[in-house]
């Protein structure tokens, strides 16, 4: 597992989750390990692949997180956000989308 | 792996060790987590859909969904009558903790022994055990 890493130097995923309560961190980090330890999650409540996009949704009640997978069995968590409405929103994507390929042109 | 990218290892070993309160914190999770995939495991396996599982329990899909969810703070009585539903019994492994030792956290590796098993069938299944000892 990785924080992706933006033009500016920034990792906003990691900036967001530690922006949380320790509760709402626990959450995510339990979610993040199983994924390390077994390579996958079954449960599609909690971790699925975005329809119509390349990226990958980790779902703890509100918090969002997006990524996806890359070349040497790691995952690039690349954004976090707190939803809402039932929908997504598009920008939330496009900014995770765009955070991976900024990460990706440094590495 | 860049040295940035190294922080996200080290994130996980500092929430874990910095506090008892957190390293709690977080040992409930993953074990809702593992009960979660345990029975998304088991609903894959059988091709069980929520609405069937629902409908078992007689309940809704969108109780199943919640359970899924980890919306619901499950009782050890949820969880053995879903299992019941369908066709399997839940036995409970307790093993030592290891701290900070895990640092392949965030390499995709062999998973770790189960501390709990709700693979067997009822017709396979032995009596309850509960075992402690060190985790593998």
């Amino acid at each position: 597992m990785e924080w992706a890493v933006d033009a500016r130097g920034r990792m906003p995923g990691r900036d967001f989750l530690h922006s949380q309560g320790e509760a709402d961190q626990a959450k995510v980090y339990a979610l993040f390990k199983q994924l390390a330890t077994t390579g996958q999650l079954r449960n599609r409540e909690k971790f699925q692949k975005l329809a119509d996009t390349d990226l990958f949704e980790f779902k703890s009640f509100q918090l969002r997180f997006f990524g996806d997978f890359r070349p040497g069995n790691r995952f690039v968590v690349a954004t976090g956000v707190r939803k809402k409405k039932m929908k997504t929103d598009p920008k939330d994507l496009r900014l995770a989308q765009d955070v991976l390929q900024e990460h990706d042109s440094h590495e | 792996m860049n040295e940035q990218n190294r922080k996200s290892v080290s994130d996980f070993e500092s929430f874990e060790t910095s506090s008892p309160r957190r390293r709690r914190l977080l040992r409930q999770e993953q074990l809702i987590v593992e009960v979660g995939e345990a029975l998304a495991e088991l609903l894959e396996r059988d091709n069980v859909t929520r609405s069937e599982l629902g409908h078992r329990l007689g309940k809704t899909k969108g109780f199943v969904s919640q359970i899924l969810a980890g919306d619901k703070n499950l009782t050890l009585r949820t969880i053995s009558d879903v299992c019941d539903a369908l066709g399997y019994r839940a036995h409970l492994a307790i093993g030592r903790d290891v701290v900070a030792q895990e640092s392949q956290f965030f390499h995709l590796s062999t998973p770790p022994a189960p501390r709990l098993n709700v693979r067997m069938p009822i017709s396979q299944a032995p009596n309850l055990t509960i075992k402690s000892g060190a985790a593998a």
